[in-house]
């Protein structure tokens, strides 16, 4: 029997990512909608800093390294002279909001047609637990061993808050893509709501980016490993607090291409 | 390592050696019919192993198990019939 | 393949920007610097008048870190792409350089040095001569480094950049300073065919062949030292390239680049007058060092003698070459070379 494969993924490649991270969810969204929408073969990623950097090895689609934060600068300078191409990135809190924010705020303020997935797990995944521009108030990290104070370093960004000041950005969406358990009476039982929700939102900003639009979609996710919770105590983190932090909603919708889609 | 099974009216097809024994899709099945084997896998996990006459009652092939693997390790919800037909 | 050739008198940034676009620029993406920003300038005009149909992306950046990012992006998916800056822009964009060393991808700055460190003055220098030539970047990375001592030259540079950049897919750099760029010269503009370049490995979408990667991470050593000798044989095969002016019998042996050297070549002509048997060696590429063709032109010279508009850099690399000692003339904070001071110290 022939088993259907998504053709922007190695056959035998294994993801980079611990086990349980939402991270791997988020690509391999990422290779269903290029297939659906079918532009694998037009696709370019461009990699940011973080743990999404050995993407590389998992998706089967031509890719360009970033430095750290930079990604939507080398959108930018690979949209401008392939129109044709569908380039996007996947960036993490900190590649996004901390170190690369400048970037960001002008390829999206010149709604430069390309996409951001931002992977929203609230640390510095990658190198091990760090305070994140995105971390809640009171969130142990490894650089703040007694809990965020912001009084210091000031509140959390909110990015797709802050995004929505900027008229040009075209799909501007927050959702949680960890999914939500659910205690049964015997069993906890794991929705797949937003598992859907997510890849609608993957498909619906790479919709946008091809009606020329700039698209941003922040995912909310876990780090179980930095988190240093049980899987299912970091899903149940995302809901409780990550998602209460971080309102999911959808923020412009400007060629509607989610009500489209339903 | 694939296991396409093929003897039900549903099968889903693993690919055991990407499986990082997560438990995603075996608490997000509504049946239960994933659990994780007893032996390991190349990367070192007890990887999952589908039983279509699950612990609630037969796989309805609803596709969620494929979609929130995060590891792209269940390729893929197949019916019996076609993949019958397919082979 | 020279189609046609006018003579016309251009500002140094004109001619840089008129043979950018002959020679097939695809990309400029730019910050504003003194004194750079005239190159920039006349980019945006060729650009707003359609000069040339290749010539389809004019782009002001928001920062020189954005720019480098912006060309790298450019140059990674296979498209002729520059910017222009000064030092204090350079050092924004050391983080890309080394990112594209790595990656292989090419990409041409025009470094138009003022004076520095720091914020300094306006006035030319050539104090980023150490930074372009040992440090662009970090873990040893590096690009070509090309001088101009004159407008002619620094146009047909720029086309060598584009052709270098693109056979040894790395970054090349123009280090030049602000007299050529503010200057008036006579030159001879070639409108020749814009330079071929070969991009089957860019990223553009696999096309439904195999995909394409543009990556500076190895974490295996193993693969990493692979890929860094593979780096190092590819540098290897650049050529350096010099220009000797009276050499072969110069007992005293000017070695200058970039416009110091024509003050070190007006000097020597002088110094003849006057009995004194004077030549100059000037490198044209900074980086590779042309180091033997400097110990050939010296081996008959009795005093060698760096002119330099910094406190002494590049005559750390005379030094390593001839192994002799080697005296120094510095103009340093933006002062010109003084063709009488030269004269002064070398009698
Ligand atoms: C210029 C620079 N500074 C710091 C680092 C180290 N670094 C690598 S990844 C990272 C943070 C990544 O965190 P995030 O963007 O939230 O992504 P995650 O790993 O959580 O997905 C840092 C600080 C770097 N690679 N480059
Ligand atoms: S470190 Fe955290 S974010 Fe990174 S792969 Fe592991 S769990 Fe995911
Ligand atoms: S298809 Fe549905 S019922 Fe069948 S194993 Fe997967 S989740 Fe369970
Ligand atoms: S969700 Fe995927 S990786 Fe996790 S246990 Fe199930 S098959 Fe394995």
């Amino acid at each position: 029997m022939q088993i259907k494969q998504l053709s922007a993924v190695f056959p035998n490649a294994v993801n980079s990512y611990c086990p349980g991270c939402e991270h791997g969810l988020l690509l391999k969204f990422i290779a269903m909608a290029l297939e659906e929408l079918g532009i694998t073969e037009k696709a370019v990623m461009v990699g940011s800093v973080g743990c999404s950097t050995l993407a590389f090895k998992f998706l089967n689609i031509d890719y360009v390294q970033a430095p750290h934060g930079r990604a939507p600068a080398i959108m930018t300078g690979i949209k401008e002279v392939e129109p044709e191409a569908i380039v996007f990135a996947v960036q993490g809190d900190g590649d996004a909001l901390s170190i690369g924010l400048q970037e960001l705020i002008y390829a999206a303020n010149r709604g430069i047609p390309v996409t951001v997935f931002m992977y929203n797990n609230m640390v510095f995944g990658m190198t091990g637990g760090q305070m994140a521009p995105t971390t809640p108030e009171g969130m142990v990290t490894m650089t703040t061993p007694f809990g965020r104070n912001t009084e210091k370093s000031g509140p959390p960004i909110y990015s797709c808050e802050l995004l929505s000041g900027l008229s040009r950005p075209s799909y501007i969406r927050r959702v949680v893509i960890a999914p939500k358990p659910v205690q049964l009476k015997d069993r906890v039982l794991y929705s797949s709501k937003e598992a859907n929700e997510s890849y609608k939102a993957v498909v619906s900003a790479l919709k946008t980016q091809m009606m020329g639009g700039f698209s941003y979609v922040e995912f909310l996710g876990t780090c179980n490993v930095n988190w240093k919770m049980s899987i299912l105590d970091s899903k149940k983190y995302a809901h409780n607090v990550s998602a209460k932090v971080y309102p999911p909603g959808l923020f412009r919708d400007r060629f509607g291409v989610d009500s489209v889609e339903s | 390592m694939y296991h396409p099974v093929l003897r039900q009216k549903w099968d889903v097809i693993i690919d055991a050696d990407r499986c990082k024994g997560c438990e995603i899709c075996v608490n997000a099945c509504p049946q239960q019919n994933l659990e994780l084997s007893k032996s390991i896998n190349g990367l070192g996990y007890h990887y999952v192993e589908f039983n279509f006459h699950g612990k609630r009652g037969d796989c309805t092939g609803c596709n969620i198990c494929y979609t929130v693997c995060p590891d792209y390790s269940i390729l893929e919800v197949v019916s019996g019939e076609e993949a019958a037909n397919g082979s | 393949m020279r189609w046609f050739q006018v003579k016309r008198l251009l500002m140094g940034a004109e001619a840089i920007a008129e043979a950018a676009v002959d020679a097939g620029l695809e990309a400029y993406f730019g910050y504003p610097i003194t004194p750079s920003s005239e190159i920039m300038e006349n980019l945006a005009i060729l650009h707003a008048r359609h000069r040339s149909d290749k010539f389809k992306v004019y782009f002001q950046s928001a920062s020189e870190v954005e720019s480098i990012n912006l060309l790298m992006g450019a140059g990674a998916a296979g498209h002729i792409s520059m910017t222009a800056t000064s030092g204090p822009g350079l050092s924004l964009m050391a983080e890309g350089i080394s990112y594209a060393y790595t990656s292989e991808i090419p990409l041409v700055i025009i470094d138009v040095n003022r004076g520095g460190p720091g914020l300094g003055n306006v006035a030319p220098e050539q104090s980023d001569y150490l930074f372009v030539t040992k440090s662009l970047g970090h873990g040893g990375s590096k690009g070509i480094v090309l001088a101009p001592s004159s407008i002619q030259e620094a146009m047909g540079q720029v086309r060598m950049a584009f052709e270098l950049s693109f056979k040894f897919r790395m970054p090349v750099i123009i280090l030049t300073e602000a007299i050529i760029i503010h200057m008036l010269e006579s030159v001879e503009q070639d409108h020749q065919f814009p330079v071929n370049v070969e991009t089957s490995w860019s990223a553009r979408g696999r096309k439904n062949g195999a995909r394409h990667l543009i990556n500076s991470i190895y974490l295996e050593p193993s693969e990493f030292r692979e890929i860094k000798i593979k780096l190092e044989e590819k540098w290897k095969a650049v050529e350096p390239l010099s220009e000797c002016f009276m050499c072969d019998d110069a007992e005293t042996l000017f070695v200058a680049y970039g416009i110091s050297a024509r003050i070190a070549m007006e000097a020597a002509t002088d110094l003849r007058g006057r009995g004194i048997k004077a030549g100059v060696f000037r490198p044209i590429t900074l980086n590779p060092f042309p180091g033997k063709m400097l110990v050939d032109a010296a081996r008959n010279s009795r005093r060698i003698v760096v002119i330099e508009m910094n406190e002494g850099q590049m005559v750390h690399d005379v030094q390593y070459w001839v192994r002799r000692d080697v005296e120094q003339i510095p103009f340093m904070g933006g002062i010109y070379p003084d063709t009488e001071e030269v004269l002064e110290k070398c009698k």
